[in-house]
């Protein structure tokens, strides 16, 4: 028969022992899970990185090889005299005009897609507020940003792949939402940045961790490429609010 | 000290509105449930009253639980038979000996819960959507793990904590559980937490 200390010991030991696995356990499992994370981020990285050059490019082509070809096209058909023509030319000559300035406006609004036209001139400020007057002639929709001051030392990469975040942001609400207004406030203090993004639409109608579509995906991994946060919050009250917090040393260094 | 128990139930309700996850209501319903049947047990064995009947009924709702999990989650068509057949025989045979005290089919039943949760454990860090840190099922079923592999020592030697000539027994596993409960109750508060935001 077995004495209470031995029992007690043996209680002691096997208690402290199988509590010990188990938390070892699930220490192994989240720290190799963070190592596949990191692994797949940088993957994203050098693909987000590849998938930026290849944009630029396809603008640069777009704006500097076809756009001059349809402005020749467009000036050698002004030159046409009206004169020598019968009425039937006349039409498909002025047919043919409206669909080279419809091919020429849809060049330059897929290139300004692409890299935003003011981006390089101006800044992702001022990029922002010109996106913003598109989306709020072509959508119908109240946009209302508040931003006080951005500094212009955050480098490009930092900026344009926050552009594409806010662009990803956008577009969603505009397509899935249903909402009639966008708030955005972008606030800088120190090295902090956050930015706030509500909409009052529907909101998500899945559980975020069921969410798997491919928009919310990039956000987030852009977000962890440029080592910040996302906090989203989301009911059919209140509509769509995400918050993003970016360490703003970081991105001196993405620079 | 059972009051600890509380704290993630607490928790849990005061949040409730934020769960945006069926089977995080279900699990709170759970949690519940089994919490006051554990606060019964231990202080009906304070009181030196033996009542396998409750041991039995925890053991049972919380492996009926589990195993409702696993289906709902995770189980192909095709298999379904060869899983719902076994377990569905250890839930039947829990109910059949409710009012015994089937020592082995406890110790058996626990070690299903531990291996499902474990399982639950492994496929939730698969999933991509979401950061690990911040599944909320992650840490539930972290809970349940740490609780029931850690309880198990505990359910192998139930015949001495219920044994009142073992008095010293029953003091370790009353403070041993105090401090597990603590510990799963925080990692079903962090899951809690995780489901109010999503954070990447």
């Amino acid at each position: 028969m077995l004495q209470d200390d031995e029992i007690l010991i043996m209680m002691i030991m096997t208690s402290l022992m199988m509590l010990a696995m188990s938390s070892f356990f699930i220490y192994v499992v989240l720290r190799s899970q963070r190592k596949i994370r990191r692994k797949q981020l940088e993957m994203f990285n050098a693909v987000i990185d590849a998938q930026e050059q290849e944009q630029v490019r396809i603008a640069r082509d777009l704006h500097d090889q076809i756009g001059p070809v349809l402005s020749i096209i467009r000036s050698q058909l002004d030159v046409i005299d009206d004169s020598g023509l019968d009425d039937i030319d006349k039409g498909i000559k002025k047919d043919v005009q409206e669909h080279l300035a419809t091919a020429m406006n849809d060049v330059r609004s897929i290139s300004h897609n692409l890299i935003p036209k003011t981006f390089s001139e101006y800044g992702f400020l001022k990029s922002l507020e010109y996106y913003i007057i598109r989306l709020k002639d072509f959508n119908k929709i109240q946009v209302i940003l508040n931003c006080q001051y951005w500094p212009n030392n955050l480098g490009h990469t930092f900026e344009i792949t926050l552009f594409r975040i806010l662009q990803e942001l956008f577009q969603n609400t505009c397509k899935h939402a249903h909402a009639s207004e966008i708030n955005l406030q972008i606030l800088i203090d120190n090295d902090a940045l956050t930015i706030k993004y509500s909409d009052n639409g529907v909101g998500l109608n899945k559980p975020i961790s069921d969410n798997t579509g491919i928009g919310l995906k990039n956000i987030k991994s852009r977000t962890q490429l440029l080592g910040g946060e996302m906090v989203i919050e989301s009911t059919q009250q209140s509509g769509f609010n995400v918050l993003f917090n970016f360490n703003l040393k970081r991105a001196y260094g993405t620079k | 000290m059972q009051i600890c128990n509380l704290i993630a139930i607490i928790f849990g309700i005061s949040n409730r509105k934020h769960f945006n996850h069926p089977m995080i209501k279900v699990f709170l319903s759970y949690l519940i449930f089994s919490e006051f049947i554990e606060i019964g047990l231990i202080t009906l064995a304070e009181m030196g009253i033996k009542n396998h009947f409750l041991v039995n009924i925890f053991l049972l709702v919380t492996f009926s639980y589990m195993a409702s999990i696993f289906f709902y989650n995770f189980v192909k068509k095709k298999y379904l038979f060869f899983i719902f057949w076994p377990l569905s025989k250890i839930i039947l045979l829990n109910i059949i000996n409710i009012f015994e005290f089937n020592k082995m089919l406890l110790i058996s039943t626990n070690s299903l819960t531990i291996l499902i949760s474990g399982y639950l454990i492994i496929k939730e860090s698969n999933n991509d959507s979401i950061s690990i840190s911040s599944n909320s099922f992650f840490w539930i079923n972290s809970g349940m793990l740490i609780y029931f592999f850690s309880t198990l020592s505990i359910l192998i030697m139930f015949n001495y904590i219920t044994n009142p000539q073992h008095k010293i027994i029953f003091t370790y596993f009353k403070y041993f559980n105090f401090i597990i409960t603590i510990f799963s109750n925080s990692l079903y508060i962090k899951g809690f937490l995780c489901c109010k935001t999503m954070k990447y």
